[in-house]
């Protein structure tokens, strides 16, 4: 046991604990530097996994879109009525051979726990590739299911893209999720802002 | 120069405050604060001087933690030393308002006094301002977020507090219940109840 | 004491979450699956290790006045590094873990021995200490990951074995008992696993 007094002027307790976080910062900074790169990496890697499930052996091209849900609206993307257009992160063009087949698109509709992220692929031919939640924070058990159950997202694949989809509770053709209405709402406001804005791009 | 996340209407902050006292509570749904929730519920009145505690500190870190992220952090680059920065930012604020409520509000804190040191570890404040930040609120919405986390554990809190008071007094349960683990089912039974506000949206 | 006895103290007989009742938070919010759980116990007990030694050593520098202060940003500092590790390298475990990570900070448990014990002994005993700690907090998580997962999803380590699937036990993954996931239902299964301990102990007693 050590009991010392560790009294001490004003002038030692601002040293000491400046050294400290002087000391603390520094090491952030390093392991910072270290990280950085990787978790953007694994962001991308994360996106690029899943857009190559959704359309494959497709080259993509970033188009560089990046749109408030505001914006988007302003591009004339009308959801069915009650729900409102999704952010878009991103959009990118899908080739194979030099032709164009589709596109994906990155979402962020707003769920149960905030905002999901999604990629919603668009094929040419005016249906929806697929759809992948890629990252959320719903309830473990139940909205959680919207990327965990793999199952459960595939009835999107092979639906006409026309920005209409509802869940069957709204008189629709959307399977919701058990207990998690929300969360479903909120994948399908994804994969119709995805197809109505893509639409828009002729 | 900086920058601002963009500004929120009326109804958002209507509805963002509904959710998080009740559909999101802090302490039932998303288990933000459960040390004290437990810790300090034996007596209503007390838990009710905790959650006044609360909603207080929770309120000025909100808007504290909000211009650190924005107005340091983030021009700074230093994105990655928010949890440090904001746990010394509530640490300080504590430590502050302690002062200040000492001099100033004596009766106040006679009242809440010995809850406030508590509060600096309490994860709900914590988890507030780093909320406010990851789903990027406006300043009104941060404040208005701190607030409404705040009133939403006061309300399970004071709901729970008053639960155990009747426990304690009059309920015959299995012996290996009582105590704690029947105090852990009567809030599992609370959480239930708050279950039912999951899909609320009034606006 | 012999190591052999402070770990059956610190993991049983004294254990942070079922004994002393620190740590509820990411207790209850962080075991809906086994992953999760040792996700969980594992990053808090780095942090423990980490910080009872650094503290330990510092013991003698810290003035009192600014102890907690100086605790606070050495424990997050390490919390931080955590973080930032488990985002770059197990980036699944880091989002499914989300808020909960950096929210080590003010775990009870990891600043409470850094009070308590750290800030009173050498270096070698401090760390000790953490291992035990980490691993008492670590044993309350799987148990009750591991009991939540079964019954509220069918499954075992999900997420480990099998990619997203985990092992599916036959009878609990047809009739899973959802609530138990819900966060009713970490409520409940804390409840019973304490009843039960203090059953246990009553029964000890009475021999």
């Amino acid at each position: 046991m050590d009991n010392s007094k560790k009294e001490g002027g004003i002038v030692q307790l601002v040293v000491v604990l400046g050294l400290i976080t002087f000391i603390c910062a520094l090491l952030l900074g390093v392991i910072n530097g270290v990280t950085a790169d990787k978790i953007t990496q694994n962001g991308i890697e994360t996106r690029n996994a899943a857009m190559a499930e959704i359309i494959p052996d497709a080259d993509f091209e970033d188009l560089g879109t990046a749109l408030s849900a505001e914006d988007v609206a302003a591009a004339g993307v009308t959801l069915p009525a009650g729900r409102t257009a999704a952010q878009i992160d991103g959009v990118y063009k899908a080739t194979k051979d030099g032709e164009e087949i589709g596109y994906c698109v990155q979402v962020e509709p707003k769920g149960f726990g905030g905002n999901l992220t999604m990629i919603v692929g668009i094929n040419a031919d005016g249906t929806v590739a697929g759809a992948k939640v890629t990252s959320h924070a719903e309830t473990p058990g139940l909205g959680a299911k919207s990327q965990a159950d793999p199952n459960w997202i595939t009835q999107f694949a092979g639906q006409t893209a026309d920005g209409q989809l509802k869940v069957a509770k709204d008189g629709g053709t959307i399977n919701a999720i058990t207990g998690a209405t929300i969360t479903s709402r909120a994948v399908t406001d994804g994969v119709n802002t995805a197809a109505a804005y893509v639409a828009t791009l002729g | 120069m900086f920058n601002l996340p963009a500004s929120m209407g009326l109804t958002d902050i209507l509805s963002l405050a509904i959710a998080a006292i009740l559909v999101n509570n802090y302490i039932l749904v998303q288990f933000l604060g459960c040390c004290s929730f437990f810790g300090v519920s034996k007596k209503t009145d007390t838990a009710l001087g905790m959650g006044m505690a609360v909603i207080f500190v929770m309120a000025i870190a909100s808007a504290a933690s909000w211009a650190v992220q924005y107005f340091i952090l983030e021009p700074l680059g230093l994105g990655y030393m928010q949890t440090i920065a904001f746990i010394l930012v509530i640490a300080t604020l504590v430590q502050f308002v302690e002062m200040f409520m000492k001099k100033a509000m004596p009766s106040l804190y006679s009242a809440l006094g010995i809850f406030l040191p508590l509060i600096t570890t309490n994860c709900a404040v914590l988890g507030a301002a780093k909320t406010n930040i990851s789903n990027s609120y406006s300043f009104i919405g941060s404040l208005v977020y701190g607030v409404a986390a705040g009133v939403g554990y006061t309300l399970a809190i004071v709901l729970f507090a008053s639960i155990r008071e009747r426990l304690d007094a009059t309920s015959k349960c299995p012996k290996c219940f009582e105590g704690f683990p029947i105090s852990l089912v009567a809030a599992a039974l609370l959480a239930m109840s708050f279950m039912g506000f999951s899909g609320l949206s009034i606006w | 004491m012999k190591f052999s006895e402070q770990l059956k103290s610190g993991v049983i007989l004294d254990n942070p979450v079922f004994m002393q009742t620190i740590g509820l938070c990411p207790t209850l919010a962080t075991t809906t699956s086994l992953q999760n759980a040792i996700g969980m116990g594992a990053a808090a007990t780095v942090v423990l290790i980490c910080s009872n030694i650094v503290i330990s050593a510092m013991r003698r520098i810290i003035p009192d006045k600014i102890r907690i202060a100086a605790f606070i940003t050495i424990i997050a500092t390490f919390v931080t590094m955590i973080d930032l590790s488990m985002q770059a390298f197990l980036p699944s475990l880091a989002s499914s873990l989300g808020l909960f990570l950096p929210l080590i900070v003010v775990n009870c448990i990891i600043l409470g021995r850094a009070e308590a014990y750290a800030s009173k002994n050498k270096v070698l005993p401090s760390a000790l200490d953490g291992v035990v700690m980490g691993l008492g907090f670590t044993f309350a998580l799987v148990l009750m990951g591991f009991f939540r997962e079964l019954l509220g999803a069918g499954t075992i380590l999900s997420g480990y074995v099998n990619g997203v699937n985990g092992i599916a036990v036959p009878f609990f993954h047809s009739n899973p008992m959802v609530m138990m996931i819900l966060p009713a239902g970490g409520f409940l299964m804390m409840g019973f696993i304490l009843a039960a301990i203090q059953k246990i102990m009553a029964r000890k007693e009475d021999k």
